[in-house]
């Protein structure tokens, strides 16, 4: 094989699947419309085609049409194998509603190939005013076959999810939410919606909140519902989905609405404030090549970007009306439509054994506010706690179910016994009138207790027989006694003194035992008190004789003052020293107190006899020389004071 | 013997003069009366008013607390209700309507009065006195003791040997009735304990300010026991029950 065949090979093998997918790529895109001519409350359907784009390479164009709303009703794609050849064809299917009169020009739409692009033709839509024979054929079918649809009395065309309940909108809902399409051309709104604009307490308000959009979402809107004042609320589920072709040109709309049963509380105003709901909304990407963050943005996704609404409904209040006077007895707030049963528990009824008695409150309104009927108690029935059991339901969005209440009744002795009538009475708001409900008396047959024991009776005259039964608990009475007893007064007395005082008994304890420790003490040691206390002592019958030789006994005062010399050197030496004699007391005093010195003995011993002489011949001492022996003789002790220790 | 007419008589004289020390009743009967008229036609707050302001003079007195705890009680505040009640039992522990108010109140907010297990007239001989009794009683022991160990250092022989028994007889009653003290300090309605007042409940943290977590709760009227009162505006508190202790606002809390 030459080289220049082979290069004819390659090129066959490498070129003609070049050719041929170049010629796939290809892009070609139609529009078209369904009609040219409408009527403001018709649609016309716009396709667009786009040709031979089997990768799905194409996005779904994003379309604006000036004077129409425009609702995406997806695509639908279609193969073709003609000729050993493959072509596809997707087709991009939309909805417009006009919202203009006149010659409206749908614009050429823009194709995005993957980097190839084309366009569409424009194309010219008349839309005249006037209503169309195939509208007006609707508009009698709903009013001779749909007469549960709140809506019937307008042009609609409603398809609701399959399964769901038909949203019951309010009749006022309607003409409210078509006024505000024609006045603001909104592509997404919000109502709120009550079914009524007063009512009595308990009476049940429907409240419609709806979120209205004819553009598609980024993702699940949010809703917050709104806050209710002087009202109590129960939901009605399920939330209602559909599209809803409104009054206003005709234009679809999807719609999202939520129900909930309202029930005022007290007369006077309800607020109900607004509900809220944000939404994303797609929006077109604002593409720019140059951009230095074209590459980052692109690979993050944020090419596709969301605008976020939010959007609110109006606040509002409804009047509670006050309830008529003339209310039974027996009313105790139930609004609405009831009926009554009774049943008692069937079975052999014994003495003091309990059995149920069952009423049943079923019909229509808030069984919240639906108390049990009074039990009046009787001789025959002692009555315990009632066990409450509700079972509410919300069929057609009216809130009812039934109410059971199960008394609990013991019978107190036995015999032919009746359960008396119970009483419900309730309001009813559709005829403002109160309606009481009575059960039908039931009598048994109760029968004498085995187990129970014999109630003794203190009335042997044989009068009715009457058993003292606890048929409830409850705080004691409040008591009369203002102050306190004897005892917790002297405690009060006792705890309210200064706690010092408690400590008195413990000091003089402390006191007296040391005092008599002190006087063992004494007991014991004698001789050492009389030693210390020498001093003392003489020094204090000194003071005794110098007042006696004041008063002219002389005599007296120096035997008092010999005494005192003596006893103070016998209580310094311990031993009896006046029965010694002069020269064998030194001697002891020596030899006790070494101190003592020569000198010092010698006036002991001048002292000593010069005290003897006075002492013995009382007829010597006058006061001169009384004086001067007490002189001496203080003057001696304090000298031996110091010596003697 | 006349030494010891002479104690006796002085002794005897020093207790009459305490108890002549006793404070007037502070609130008069007209008043107790008035308010008892307004409870009874069903005027609670007023009443609780009145109730509250005898109280203000007189915190010892337990018909006050009593009479206040039923009107709170009506007034459904089942914890300051428990709390009154609480007091009043702790001042007078053996008035039956006290007793059973405070029991009703307790089990209406789901407490038992008598511990499970303990058999009721043991309890109820343990609540015999009320804590200022007890103290009384040891003080009054106290005195008997030491002036008969007085007695026994003064007098010789005879007297000496009743005052030697009668001072170890007072001692003991001392020890017993301080033993008592020390074991009320830990029961149910001591000092220590308070009561849950906040309305709804409290929430006990796991320290002694909000930045902590929240590591159980406690309902309204709930005994507990105060552990720490160190901290300004937090108790340490626990449920012994349960064995759960944590930090509780003081402003959720009433002292016994």
């Amino acid at each position: 094989m030459s080289f220049v065949s082979l290069l004819k090979k390659v090129f066959l093998i490498l070129g003609l699947p070049l050719c041929f997918t170049g010629q796939a790529w290809a892009l070609m895109a139609t529009a078209s419309v369904d009609k040219n001519r409408i009527t403001m409350d018709e649609t016309v359907t716009l396709y667009i085609e786009v040709l031979d784009d089997p990768y799905g390479r194409a996005r779904q164009p994003r379309i604006q049409v000036p004077g129409f709303g425009v609702g995406s009703m997806g695509s639908s794609t279609r193969v073709l194998l003609q000729n050993g050849r493959m072509s596809t064809t997707r087709t991009y299917t939309y909805v417009l509603s006009p919202r203009l009169t006149g010659k409206l020009t749908i614009p050429a739409v823009r194709i995005d190939g993957g980097g190839e692009v084309t366009t569409t033709q424009p194309i010219i839509v008349e839309v005249v005013k006037g209503a169309s024979e195939s509208s007006q054929r609707r508009r009698k079918a709903a009013r001779t076959g749909r007469q549960q649809n709140p809506y019937s009395g307008y042009e609609d065309d409603e398809e609701e999810d399959e399964g769901r309940a038909p949203a019951q909108s309010p009749q006022s809902a309607q003409p409210q939410v078509r006024q505000r399409v024609q006045q603001t051309s909104e592509s997404m709104f919000l109502t709120a919606v009550a079914d009524k604009t007063s009512a009595y307490p308990g009476e049940q308000i429907t409240l419609s909140v709806t979120f209205y959009t004819m553009v598609p979402l980024a993702d699940n809107p949010q809703y917050l519902p709104p806050v209710f004042k002087n009202f109590m609320s129960e939901d009605l589920p399920p939330v209602r989905n559909g599209q809803k072709s409104l009054t206003a040109g005709g234009a679809i709309y999807g719609y999202s609405e939520i129900k909930t049963a309202l029930f005022g509380l007290a007369s006077g105003q309800g607020e109900i404030q607004e509900a809220t709901v944000t939404a994303n909304v797609a929006s077109a990407p604002d593409i720019d090549p140059f951009d230095p963050n074209f590459i980052q943005n692109f690979m993050n996704g944020t090419m596709n970007s969301t605008e976020k609404k939010v959007l609110k409904s109006k606040p509002f209040k409804i009047r509670i009306k006050p309830l008529p006077a003339g209310a039974p007895a027996s009313f105790s707030g139930a609004v609405g439509s009831y009926t009554m049963r009774s049943m008692a528990e069937k079975g052999k009824y014994k003495e003091g054994e309990p059995l149920s008695f069952t009423v049943t409150v079923s019909g229509r309104g808030n069984l919240k506010s639906v108390t049990a009927p009074k039990f009046k108690e009787t001789p025959d029935f002692k009555v315990f706690d009632t066990q409450v059991a509700t079972n509410q339901t919300r069929d057609n969005d009216r809130v009812g179910g039934k109410k059971t209440f199960t008394y609990l009744l013991v019978p107190r002795s036995a015999g032919h016994k009746v359960i008396p009538s119970l009483s419900f009475s309730y309001f009813d708001p559709s005829t403002e009138h109160y309606y009481t409900l009575n059960t039908k008396p039931a009598e048994i047959e109760v029968a004498r207790s085995d187990t129970a024991s014999k109630n003794v009776v203190f009335n042997p005259s044989g009068a009715a027989e009457q058993v003292v039964t606890a048929t409830g608990t409850d705080i004691r009475y409040v008591t009369e006694k203002t102050g306190r007893g004897p005892l917790a007064s002297f405690a009060a007395s006792v705890v309210s003194l200064p706690g010092w005082i408690h400590i008195l008994p413990l000091l003089l304890f402390i006191v007296l035992l040391t005092a008599k420790s002190f006087s063992r003490y004494r007991e014991k040691n004698p001789q050492l008190f009389r030693f210390k206390g020498a001093r003392g002592k003489a020094f204090h019958q000194l003071d005794e004789a110098g007042d006696m030789i004041k008063a002219g006994q002389s005599s007296e005062a120096v035997s008092l003052l010999y005494d005192a010399f003596m006893d103070y050197l016998s209580d310094k030496c311990g031993e009896k020293v006046s029965a010694m004699q002069v020269r064998k007391a030194i001697e002891v005093i020596r030899s006790k107190f070494p101190k003592v010195k020569d000198s010092e003995a010698d006036s002991i011993r001048n002292l000593w006899q010069e005290l003897e002489m006075h002492h013995y011949a009382p007829g010597k001492a006058d006061k001169f020389s009384s004086e001067a022996l007490l002189q001496q003789c203080r003057m001696i002790l304090k000298m031996l004071d110091g010596k003697l220790k | 013997m006349k030494r010891i007419k002479n104690a006796v008589f002085l002794f005897i004289f020093f207790a009459a003069g305490i108890v002549s020390a006793v404070p007037a009743v502070l609130y008069a009967s007209e008043d107790f009366s008035r308010f008892n008229e307004m409870y009874r036609g069903e005027q609670y707050e007023e009443a609780y008013k009145g109730y509250a302001a005898g109280l203000a003079k007189d915190r010892n007195n337990p018909g006050l607390w009593y009479n206040a705890g039923n009107t709170l009680y009506r007034l459904n505040r089942p914890g300051d209700a428990v709390y009154a009640y609480a007091k009043a039992f702790s001042l007078a522990p053996r008035d039956g309507d006290i007793r059973f108010n405070l029991e009703y109140a307790m089990r209406q907010t789901g407490q038992a009065f008598i511990p499970e297990g303990t058999p009721r007239a043991l309890y109820l001989m343990f609540y015999m006195f009320s804590d200022q009794e007890l103290k009384a009683l040891s003080a009054v022991f106290f005195w008997i003791a030491m002036l008969s160990a007085c007695a026994a250092t003064v007098f010789s022989d005879r007297v000496r040997r009743y005052s030697v028994r009668v001072s170890v007889i007072a001692f003991m009653v001392l020890m017993f009735s301080g033993g008592w003290i020390w074991a009320r300090h830990y029961s149910q309605f001591s000092s220590s304990a308070a009561v849950i007042t906040e309305t709804g409940g409290l929430k006990l943290l796991s320290g002694p300010g909000e930045n902590f977590r929240e590591c159980a709760s406690a309902p309204e009227g709930r005994i507990v026991r105060i552990l720490s009162s160190s901290d300004d505006r937090y108790y340490e508190i626990g449920l012994a029950a349960e064995g759960i202790s944590g930090w509780a606002l003081k402003s959720g809390v009433k002292k016994l």
